[in-house]
C-alpha cells in the first residue's frame, strides 16, 4: 500500500539508525528524562554517526539525500524513549533556514558543525506575548553601523539551553505593517547580550531543554541577517510547512507504535480470565483505531510524496498536522484506559507518551492556527 | 437543575473558605512533585467536620447524606485537583464498615479512622481479574476460631497510611463465586505483611499506592465484616458510593480547570484582541459549560439514590463515566486554550489533566463502565 519510493539504501539507513537508538540512546533516555536534559556529547555522537542534517548538501559538508532519510529519522527517533535530542527539529525544522537563506559565507562558516552535531541549532520565535499571533513579536533589531542590536525576551525555545547556534526572529520597529518588518537573524552561543532564562518545567518531554531566551543590547554582526531584511515573515510560512510535515510524520508513526503496543498488552493480558483480545469492545475500539491510524498513514503519505514533488500541499500539510496530533492523543488516552491502572505506572512507559504527546497538539502550530489555514485555502 | 438545601450550601460556603485557605496550589506542586500526602490539612479537614460527613455520626462522621459529601468533594477538588482528591480518597471504604460492621468494628476502626487515627486501605484489586474481583485468589482458609489470609493485592492506596486494610479474600470454595468471598479488616501494623511501594504514577502521587503481600495473617472472627461469604455483594454496593464520590473530585477538577480557562481567556490578547472574542474559544467554553452540568446532574441523580438507600448501580457508573470523561475533557481543552502554559508545569492545568486520568483508569474505565451500566439496564427489561 505504500506509496514511497524507500530503496536499499534507505532500509538500510533505517536499520542502522535503530541499531544506534538501541544501544547509544535507549540506555540513556531514562537518565537523560531525570536530568531533564541532554548532554552535547550526544548530539556531537549522533552527528558523527550521520544521522544529523541529511539533506545538507555535500557542498557544505552534508550527506545530500533526500527527504526520505529526514522521514525515517522523524519516525525511528519517537522510539528513542527521549525528546531531549530533537533530531527532526535541527537537522529538518532549523537548518533548512541556513540552507536556504543564509549568506555563502555563513553557509560555509555553520553549516558543517550543524551536520557534525558540534553546531546544535534553536529557533527562536515565540514571546510570551506573540505565540499563534506570530506577527505580533517585540523583539527588536535595531542596525547600527555594521552590526545589529537585538533587544526582547524568546520563550517555548526547544533546545534552548544546549543550543550553539540560534535564529532569531526581530522587528525593525520603524516599519508599521508588522508582517514586512520581520526579519531572521543568526546569533551564536556566547555572544553577549544573549543569555538563557530558566529551563522549563513541562508536563512532558522532560529531557527536551525548553528555555527561555533573553536579548538585551545584543550586537551581532550585520551580515548575520538571513535572507531579505524585513522578509522574516515569508520566510517563516515557507519554512514552517516543513515543520508542520515532521510533526506529523512523528505523530503518525507513534500511534502506529502505540497500536502495535496495545494490540501486544491485550494478547498477554487478562481480564475476567479472558485475554483483553477476546473481549469485543477491545477489538472494535482496537479496529477502529486501526483505521484512523491508516487513513492519517495514507494522508501522510501522500503529503511527504507531494512535499518531495514540490507540489502545492499547503492545506494538506496544515491538515494532517492537525489530524495526526488529534489522533495519537486520544489514542494515547484510550491505550491507557486498556492498560488500566498499571499503565499509571511511569516505568510502563505509556504514561510517558501520555505526557510526551499532549504538546502535539499545540506547538508547530495550534490546531486552531491548522484550521485556520485549510478554511484560507477553501476560499473562506 | 434542583437547588441544595439551606444547610447544603452552608456545607459548601464553609468547604469553600476551608479550601480557599489551605489548599495552595503551589504546595500542591511540591506535594506532587515529591509524593507527600498533605497529613495536616487532612487533620484540618477531618476536626472542622468535612471528613466522613456522610458517615454516622454515632461514631464522628456528620450524619448527613451523599449529596453533602459530593458538594465537599467536588468543592475541595475544585481549589485543588490533587489536595483535594488526596485527603477525600484517605476515608475510602469506611461506608462498609459503616453498612456491614458490627457495633464493635464501628467502634473500633470506624471511629478512629474518623479522628484521623487509623486511616483505612482497600485491598481488593489482583492482577489480571479486572474488575471483575470474583476471580481474586487472595484465600483466608478456614482454621480454628478463624482464618488464615494469603494473598497478594496490588494498587492498594493509601497504604502509607493505613492503620488497618479492608481486604477481599475467597472464604469458600462455592459453585456460585459470587458467595465465596468475604471481606476482613486487617491491622497494618504486621510482620508478616509485607508492603511494596510503587513508583511514581501519572497521577495522584499525593495518594501512596502499594502492593501488599499477606502471608498466613491470622485472622479472628470479629475481624470479619459481616456475613461470611457475602463479600462480593458488600463490595458492589459499597463501588455505587466510590463511583459517587470519585465522579464528585472528577466534576472538581473540571471545574478547577473550566475556571482557570474563564479567567485566562478574558486576559490573554492575541491578533488585536482577548481571546474571549473568538467564537471558537467561545465554543471550547459552552463544550466545556455542558459537560460539566451535565456531569453534575448525573452525579446528584446517583448520590440522591445512595442517599434514598437504594443505590443503583447504573447510576453510580454512569456518572463516574460521564464525571471523568468531563475532567479529561476539559483539562485538555483548558490546556490547548492556555497553548505553550499549558504545557508547564508551572501552570498547573498539566497536574489538573494528569490527576484526571489517574481517576478515570481507577475501579474500571470505559468498559468497565459501559458493562456495568448495561448489565444493570438489559437485567432490568428481563
Amino acid at each position: 500500500m505504500g506509496i514511497l519510493n524507500y530503496t536499499k539504501e534507505h532500509v538500510d539507513f533505517r536499520e542502522k539508525l535503530k541499531n544506534y537508538i538501541a544501544s547509544e540512546i535507549l540506555p540513556q533516555a531514562e537518565q537523560w528524562e531525570k536530568e531533564k536534559i541532554v548532554p552535547k556529547k550526544a548530539w556531537q555522537n549522533l552527528g558523527q554517526a550521520g544521522f544529523l542534517c541529511t539533506e545538507v548538501s555535500k557542498q557544505y559538508g552534508g550527506h545530500g539525500l533526500d527527504f526520505l532519510y529526514s522521514v525515517i529519522m522523524a519516525e525511528e527517533m519517537v522510539a528513542s524513549g527521549q525528546t531531549g535530542l530533537m533530531a527532526g527539529l535541527h537537522s529538518d525544522i532549523i537548518v533548512p533556514y541556513i540552507e536556504s537563506f543564509a549568506s555563502e559565507e555563513n553557509k560555509h562558516k555553520y553549516l558543517p558543525g550543524c551536520v557534525s552535531g558540534d553546531t546544535i541549532t534553536a529557533v527562536a520565535m515565540t514571546e510570551p506575548g506573540a505565540g499563534s499571533d506570530l506577527a505580533s513579536i517585540e523583539t527588536t533589531a535595531i542596525e547600527d553601523g555594521n552590526e545589529v542590536i537585538l533587544n526582547g525576551s524568546k520563550t517555548f525555545i526547544s533546545n534552548g539551553i544546549n543550543c550553539d547556534l540560534v535564529i532569531v526572529a526581530a522587528k525593525n520597529p520603524d516599519i508599521e505593517v508588522k508582517h514586512h518588518g520581520i526579519s531572521l537573524y543568526l546569533v551564536e552561543d556566547g555572544t553577549p547580550g544573549f543569555s538563557r532564562g530558566k529551563h522549563l518545567e513541562k508536563m512532558g518531554m522532560h529531557s527536551q531543554d525548553t528555555a527561555e531566551l533573553f536579548f538585551s543590547d545584543c550586537r551581532i554582526p550585520k551580515a548575520n541577517i538571513l535572507g531579505e531584511k524585513g522578509s522574516g515573515f515569508l520566510m517563516l510560512m515557507q519554512k514552517l510547512q516543513q515543520e508542520r510535515l515532521v510533526s506529523a510524520i512523528s505523530n503518525v508513526f507513534a500511534a502506529e507504535q502505540l497500536l502495535l503496543r496495545v494490540v501486544e498488552f491485550s494478547r498477554q493480558n487478562y481480564k475476567n480470565g479472558k485475554p483483553l483480545s477476546k473481549l469485543q469492545a477491545i477489538k472494535f475500539k482496537l479496529a477502529e483505531f486501526a483505521t484512523e491510524v491508516k487513513l492519517n498513514r495514507a494522508l501522510l503519505d501522500q503529503v511527504i510524496k507531494g512535499h518531495m514533488e514540490k507540489e502545492n500541499i499547503v492545506a494538506e500539510t496544515m491538515m494532517i498536522k492537525y489530524s495526526s496530533s488529534e489522533m495519537v492523543n486520544q489514542l494515547v488516552d484510550n491505550v491507557l484506559d486498556i492498560f488500566g491502572e498499571f499503565g499509571l505506572y511511569e516505568e510502563n512507559s505509556i504514561a510517558q507518551h501520555f505526557r510526551d504527546l499532549r504538546i502535539t497538539t499545540i506547538f508547530a502550530g495550534t490546531t486552531e492556527v491548522m484550521k485556520t489555514i485549510i478554511a484560507q485555502s477553501m476560499g473562506l | 437543575m434542583f437547588e441544595y438545601t439551606k444547610s447544603q450550601k452552608e456545607i459548601q460556603k464553609a468547604a469553600r473558605e476551608f479550601a480557599k485557605g489551605e489548599f495552595d496550589r503551589e504546595k500542591a506542586q511540591e506535594f506532587e512533585k515529591t509524593g507527600s500526602f498533605p497529613s495536616e490539612i487532612l487533620q484540618e479537614a477531618i476536626d472542622l467536620g468535612f471528613i466522613g460527613i456522610h458517615l454516622p455520626e454515632e461514631f464522628g462522621g456528620g450524619g448527613m447524606g451523599m449529596i453533602e459529601n459530593v458538594i465537599v468533594n467536588e468543592t475541595f477538588c475544585t481549589f485543588d485537583p490533587s489536595i483535594g482528591s488526596a485527603i477525600m480518597q484517605s476515608t475510602n471504604g469506611l461506608e462498609l464498615i459503616a453498612k456491614y460492621g458490627t457495633e464493635e468494628q464501628k467502634k473500633n476502626y470506624l471511629a478512629p479512622a474518623l479522628k484521623g487515627h487509623s486511616l483505612p486501605a482497600v485491598a481488593w484489586f489482583e492482577s489480571e481479574i479486572g474488575t471483575d474481583f470474583t476471580a481474586i485468589q487472595t484465600t483466608a482458609k478456614s482454621k480454628e476460631d478463624g482464618w488464615l489470609l494469603n494473598g497478594k493485592k496490588q494498587h492498594v492506596l493509601n497504604s502509607n497510611l493505613a492503620g488497618f486494610y479492608i481486604v477481599l479474600s475467597r472464604t469458600q470454595d462455592e459453585e456460585s463465586p459470587d458467595d465465596s468471598l468475604s471481606l476482613f479488616l486487617i491491622e497494618a501494623d504486621n510482620k508478616e505483611i509485607h508492603k511494596s511501594i510503587n513508583d511514581r504514577r501519572l497521577g495522584n502521587n499525593l495518594v501512596s499506592s502499594a502492593t501488599i503481600t499477606f502471608e498466613n495473617i491470622e485472622i479472628s472472627s470479629d475481624q470479619l465484616i459481616g456475613k461470611i461469604g457475602k463479600g462480593s455483594f458488600y463490595l458492589k454496593d459499597y463501588t455505587n458510593y466510590e463511583y459517587v464520590n470519585l465522579a464528585a473530585q472528577a466534576l472538581g477538577i473540571a471545574q478547577a480547570s473550566f475556571e482557570s480557562a474563564m479567567e485566562y481567556i478574558k486576559g490573554r490578547e492575541q491578533f488585536g484582541r482577548k481571546i474571549a472574542e473568538f467564537q471558537s474559544i467561545k465554543h471550547k467554553i459552552a463544550d466545556m459549560a455542558m459537560k460539566i452540568d451535565l456531569a453534575k446532574m448525573a452525579i446528584l441523580d446517583a448520590a440522591n439514590s445512595c442517599d434514598r438507600n437504594k443505590p443503583d448501580k447504573k447510576k453510580s457508573s454512569l456518572a463516574k463515566f460521564i464525571a471523568c470523561r468531563a475532567a479529561m475533557e476539559v483539562s485538555a481543552q483548558t490546556i490547548q486554550i492556555f497553548g505553550g502554559y499549558g504545557y508547564m508545569t508551572e501552570y498547573n492545568i498539566e497536574r489538573f489533566y494528569r490527576e484526571a486520568k489517574a481517576l478515570e483508569v481507577r475501579l474500571g474505565g470505559w468498559m468497565d463502565q459501559k458493562d456495568m451500566i448495561a448489565d444493570a439496564v438489559i437485567g432490568k427489561i428481563k
